[in-house]
C-alpha cells in the first residue's frame, strides 16, 4: 500500500483531538467521545454523528484502522492510529508549533517597540 | 423510545454506512444517552445525526447517480426555456408583427438559460472537482 502526500490542509479540532486521543491507546467509540471531551476540559462534545463522520473518513484515508480486542461484539469495534496517521498528526503539531512561534515572535516585536 | 427516535435517525444515512456504522452508533448514543441524556443532549445528537446523514449524502454521493441527476436537470431545464422562448415569440410576434424575429426571442431565452443555470453549474462543478482532487490527494492510494 503506498500513501501520497502528507496533508497540507489544517486539520478541524475535533479531527486534531481525535487523532491525539488515539495516539496514546485504541479506543472504541465511546471511550474516544468521552477522551475528546476531557482533553478539552469539557469544550469539545461531539455528537455520535460527527464522531463516526470522522471516523469513516479517517478510516477512507487510511489514518486510522480497526483494532481487533478482546470484545469482538460489533458495537465495541476499537480504533487505531496507523503510521500515516500518526505522521499526519506529527506534521500538524508542527504547523501549529510554527503558527505559535510566528504569533509570539510578533507580539514581542510589538511589545518591544 | 431515545433509542428508537435515534435509531430512526439512522435510516437518514446511506445504506452501506449505516451496515457498517449503526451497530456502533446506537450503541455509542445509548452509552451516552445512560450516562447523562437531557433534552439538550438528545437535540445536540438529533441535529448531529440529521447533519452526519446529509454530510454523507451530500459529499459522497455516487457518480453515476450524480450524473445521471444533472443531465436530467439540464434536460428539464431545457424544455422549459425552450417552451417559455416559443412562447415569448410567438405574443411578441403577435403583438408587434415581424418587428422582433422569433428566432432571436429564442436565442435571448437559451442565453438566460446559459446564465441562470449552465454557469452557475459549471462554476459549482468546478469547485466540486477541485475538492474531490484536494480529497484524493490526501487519501491514500493503492
Amino acid at each position: 500500500m503506498r500513501h501520497v502526500a502528507e496533508s497540507t490542509e489544517p486539520l478541524s479540532e475535533p479531527v486534531l483531538l481525535l487523532l491525539a486521543s488515539l495516539a496514546k491507546e485504541p479506543l472504541h467509540g465511546y471511550a474516544l467521545m468521552k477522551d475528546i471531551e476531557a482533553m478539552s476540559n469539557g469544550r469539545v462534545r461531539l455528537s455520535t454523528g460527527t464522531l463516526y463522520g470522522a471516523l469513516r473518513r479517517l478510516l477512507d484515508w487510511g489514518w486510522i484502522e480497526r483494532f481487533q480486542t478482546d470484545d469482538i461484539s460489533r458495537d465495541k469495534q476499537a480504533y487505531r492510529l496507523t503510521s500515516l496517521g500518526r505522521s499526519q498528526l506529527k506534521a500538524e503539531i508542527a504547523r501549529l508549533k510554527e503558527l505559535a512561534r510566528l504569533a509570539s515572535a510578533g507580539l514581542r516585536t510589538r511589545e518591544a517597540r | 423510545m431515545t433509542r428508537e427516535l435515534y435509531r430512526l435517525l439512522l435510516r437518514l444515512y446511506p445504506r452501506h454506512i449505516r451496515d457498517e456504522f449503526g451497530d456502533e452508533m446506537l450503541a455509542v448514543f445509548s452509552a451516552a444517552a445512560h450516562d447523562g441524556g437531557g433534552l439538550w443532549f438528545l437535540l445536540r445528537e438529533c441535529l448531529g445525526a440529521v447533519h452526519g446523514a446529509a454530510r454523507e449524502r451530500t459529499f459522497a454521493p455516487a457518480l453515476g447517480p450524480a450524473i445521471a441527476g444533472v443531465a436530467i436537470a439540464a434536460a428539464l431545464h431545457w424544455m422549459l426555456y425552450s417552451w417559455l422562448g416559443r412562447l415569448l415569440s410567438t405574443a411578441a410576434t403577435r403583438l408587434s408583427g415581424p418587428l422582433v424575429h422569433e428566432d432571436v426571442l429564442e436565442l435571448a431565452v437559451m442565453g438566460l438559460f446559459a446564465l441562470l443555470f449552465l454557469i452557475p453549474l459549471i462554476v459549482l462543478l468546478g469547485r466540486e472537482i477541485q475538492r474531490d482532487i484536494e480529497r484524493k490527494r490526501l487519501r491514500p492510494t493503492r
